[in-house]
């Protein structure tokens, strides 16, 4: 058990430390020191405030909750701040999702059809992702935890 | 036969003993979250968190899925060339008045009151206000809106009003009616009165956010903005002037729990067709209204009187003193006859502020009125002197930053 | 009862304000374009030529101050169209851009010479090419006001021929504006307005309405639409593969979720 949550702890750790990073680089990218950036999968536009400024700062906040709470990762408390953390990464994700999602289901403005050809829909899905959507599969580790440590059950 | 208190204390205690079990209390994960969402410092990121959510899943469903995905196209290429071929006589006055400008391409510009009536209030309106309930209605079984009162309570009080208003103040997002309503449960005149006022002025319902989103997307965080100042900012000097008090009030915080389907669906309901019958009659009245009346053709001259105050003092084009006037019956409708004017976009981001603060729209009016008509009035005399203030303040902050 | 009398009288005053709303005629906005610049390098310095510096660089030729006059904006989408075409994603350098035009107009013609260097009070390192040959195959070499404007008297829409050559490679692209941009009327107009200078008011005011409808489509079309010789680009494939992979690991882990929730 023991070896489990310190291997847990530095897993922790480190992904709040990246996601902090990820958060930050949005509003940076939004204020303009750099324009956008591709690399790989993800990609940050940077050009809307509302997604880059504020869900880049909810990143950011979430990050840093992860990281507050990875010392003692067996307390209840300390667990429920690295969930929360968790949260917020999961509530930008879910977000561009749904996004992707709506944009994706009815056809172009030019096209005469309401619905996207299934094709179209698919093909919407395709990378670049923007950095909450690629930390979501890491963070679903914590809830994973969450659910294998018995923090879960009422009693 | 008769107990004493004795005996009855007895028959409690034995009744107590063999149905009601007792244990130790065990902090549950669920418990902690719920604290830890109620603490401003864990709260805060969590309050940015699911307002953004609203936010997003807003501007997703309405505006990206509904409203241009679907509306847009359904109006505009198979309901208003029907309605444009069915309709005899192009020329009349009829014609005029339900289907509006006959060489409009779009049911936006159309101006007739069955073409861009309905399309305002079907297909922008609608779904606005659809999913602005449905997450209204989540946020509120799930437990989590009493604690985002509790956060915004410090703050609130500053401004005379209690961390409950957070309510009225969401909700007014939606539409202003039903916030007004809900003004009721703050517990003083004062309260009552700031919020109301503050609601009409500076808190834009779900028809204007959604012209907005259609209209002038990329200023909208920029209008947002000068709203959300003006709101504290006001709300502020309100609670200096008006006489009353403000009193703490204890908020009862529930557990987290799932929603019940049932509740949101009954909810979601309720707050739609209410909406559905009493604001967009309004919407179709007032087209046809202004129709009518630019038939009668008072419209230029007072827009010729008030031209000099809006030119020089709020800093916009002469040609917003129509919208502005007429955004007495629909300030959506204002917004949407803004965008066909040439103008800078500080020009229209002031002009939109002014319109959001400058007057209720009809049915807030009326819902006001049946609050109390003397509260009515001092509100009317106070958004006048604020839209006064304000527009002016917006003008020189922008000749300062140089865009104006 | 006064203070119903004062509400009662409010109420009609706002009522009858609502009448000042001016019904707004479409009153279009300018035209928002996005117009790349042309990217060249001169020597090892990378230049870009915007239509504002062409516009600039025609009106200190003309001594009249910058100008975006039509044949200024027609030339610059022709170069522009062309070395795209024949560069794709690469800068080309100066000296390796050919052009041959036959459209005798100074707009045009100067922007050709400013892209190549070849033009009077230019800065640059090295030079491109740049000829005027007109559709009868006679070359121009006297660049004058006095001349082109002489022989731009008898031009029409068929003499808005352009050719671009890539010279290192040899690979050339020709385009020709296509003509339904000009109003039938516009060339007879122009000739009466600038060169002999005998047209009447109503002349000169439709004269001025097309050039400045001409100025705007020419700025706004796309440069498929404007030339023959350019196809339009095809639409772009969605990338099915990719966002299958991403839709699929997405409802899979939907799917376990609800599983899990359900069993607990």
């Amino acid at each position: 058990m023991n070896t489990e949550h310190n291997t847990a702890q530095i897993y922790i750790a480190a992904l709040g430390l990246v996601t902090m990073i990820l958060g930050l680089v949005d509003i940076l990218v939004w204020i303009g020191f750099t324009g956008g950036i591709e690399f790989g999968i993800m990609e940050i536009a940077g050009d809307d405030f509302f997604r880059w400024a504020w869900g880049g700062l909810v990143v950011f906040l979430g990050g840093a909750l992860m990281l507050s709470g990875c010392r003692n990762v067996g307390n209840i408390q300390e667990f429920s701040k690295v969930l929360l953390g968790a949260a917020l990464v999961w509530i930008i994700a879910a977000c561009d999702i749904f996004a992707m999602i709506c944009e994706n289901i009815p056809a172009g403005e030019e096209a005469p059809e309401f619905l996207n050809s299934f094709a179209g829909f698919v093909g919407g899905f395709a990378p670049p992702y923007a950095p909450a959507v690629i930390l979501l599969p890491f963070t679903l580790v914590i809830a994973y935890f969450f659910y294998a440590w018995g923090f879960a059950d009422e009693s | 036969m008769v107990l004493n208190e004795d005996q009855r204390w007895s028959l409690v205690d034995l009744l107590a003993e063999q149905t009601i079990s007792a244990g130790t209390y065990k902090q549950t994960a669920w418990d902690v979250i719920g604290e830890l969402t109620v603490k401003p410092l864990t709260g805060i990121p969590v309050a940015f968190a699911v307002l953004y959510a609203f936010w997003s899943v807003f501007c997703s469903f309405a505006g990206a899925l509904c409203t241009d995905g679907f509306f847009v196209k359904f109006f505009d290429n198979h309901f208003l060339p029907w309605m444009q071929a069915v309709w005899p006589d192009p020329n009349s006055i009829l014609y005029f008045l339900f289907v509006g400008d006959p060489l409009a391409d779009n049911c936006f510009e159309a101006f007739g009151m069955l073409t861009s009536g309905l399309f305002i209030a079907i297909g922008v309106v609608l779904p606005a206000v659809l999913i602005f309930y449905l997450m209204m209605a989540i946020l509120e079984d799930s437990g989590y809106l009493p604690r985002l009162a509790v956060l915004v309570d410090t703050l609130l009080h500053k401004m005379g009003l209690h961390g409950y208003a957070i309510i009225p103040t969401i909700l007014g997002l939606g539409c202003n009616v039903p916030a007004i309503t809900a003004t009721r449960i703050l517990e003083t005149k004062k309260q009552r009165f700031i919020m109301m006022t503050l609601l009409a002025i500076f808190v834009p319902c779900g028809a204007q956010l959604g012209i907005m989103l259609e209209v002038i997307p990329e200023s909208v965080g920029y209008v947002m903005l000068f709203l959300l100042i003006g709101y504290v900012v006001f709300g502020y000097l309100l609670s200096k002037i008006v006489p009353g008090t403000n009193p703490e009030i204890l908020i009862d915080v529930p557990p987290y729990h799932m929603p019940q389907r049932a509740n949101i669906t009954k909810k979601l309901w309720m707050r739609t067709s209410g909406f559905i019958i009493n604001a967009v009659p309004f919407v179709l009245l007032g087209i046809l209204f202004i129709n009518l009346l630019y038939i009668g053709g008072v419209i230029q001259w007072l827009s010729g009187v008030f031209a000099p105050v809006f030119v020089h003092w709020f800093g916009v084009p002469k040609e917003t003193a129509g919208p502005l006037i007429a955004a007495f019956l629909r300030k959506d409708l204002a917004v949407a006859q803004l965008s066909n004017i040439e103008m800078t976009q500080y020009q229209m981001i002031s002009a939109v502020v002014l319109i959001s603060i400058y007057f209720p729209c009809v049915a807030t009016f009326v819902v006001m009125l049946k609050e109390g008509w003397k509260e009515l009035i001092a509100a009317v005399g106070v958004l006048f002197a604020v839209a006064f203030v304000y527009g002016g303040i917006i003008h020189a902050i922008g000749i300062l930053l140089g865009v104006a | 009862m006064r203070a119903r009398l004062i509400l009662a009288s409010l109420l009609m005053a706002a009522l009858l304000c609502t009448t000042a709303m001016a019904h707004m005629p479409g009153a279009a906005p300018a035209p928002d374009v996005e117009l790349r610049p042309i990217q060249i390098y001169d020597g090892n310095k990378l230049v870009e030529i915007s239509i504002d510096d062409l516009a600039a660089y025609h009106g200190k030729c003309t001594g009249q101050g910058p100008s975006k006059c039509p044949c200024v904006v027609i030339g610059y989408r022709a170069a522009e169209a062309g070395i795209n075409a024949l560069y794709g994603d690469e800068i080309p350098e100066r000296s390796d851009i050919m052009i041959i035009s036959a459209y005798p107009s100074m707009g045009s013609l100067q922007d050709f010479q400013y892209i190549t260097g070849t033009g009077p009070e230019m800065d640059y390192k090295e030079t491109g090419t740049f000829n005027l040959i007109l559709a009868d195959g006679t070359e121009i070499t006297d660049f004058s006001n006095k001349n082109i404007k002489k022989i731009s008297g008898n031009i029409g829409p068929d003499d808005c021929k352009f050719t671009i050559i890539r010279e290192s490679t040899g690979k050339s692209i020709d385009l020709a504006l296509n003509g339904d941009i000009f109003p039938s009327d516009y060339f007879d107009l122009r000739k009466k307005v600038k060169i002999t200078k005998n047209a009447t008011p109503e002349e000169s005011q439709k004269f001025l309405d097309e050039y400045v409808a001409l100025r705007d489509a020419a700025l706004t079309k796309p440069a498929w639409e404007l030339f023959k010789g350019i196809d339009e680009p095809p639409e772009e494939e969605p990338d099915v593969f990719g966002g299958g992979i991403f839709l699929s690991i997405f409802i899979l882990f939907v799917a376990a979720g609800i599983i899990i929730i359900r069993r607990k």
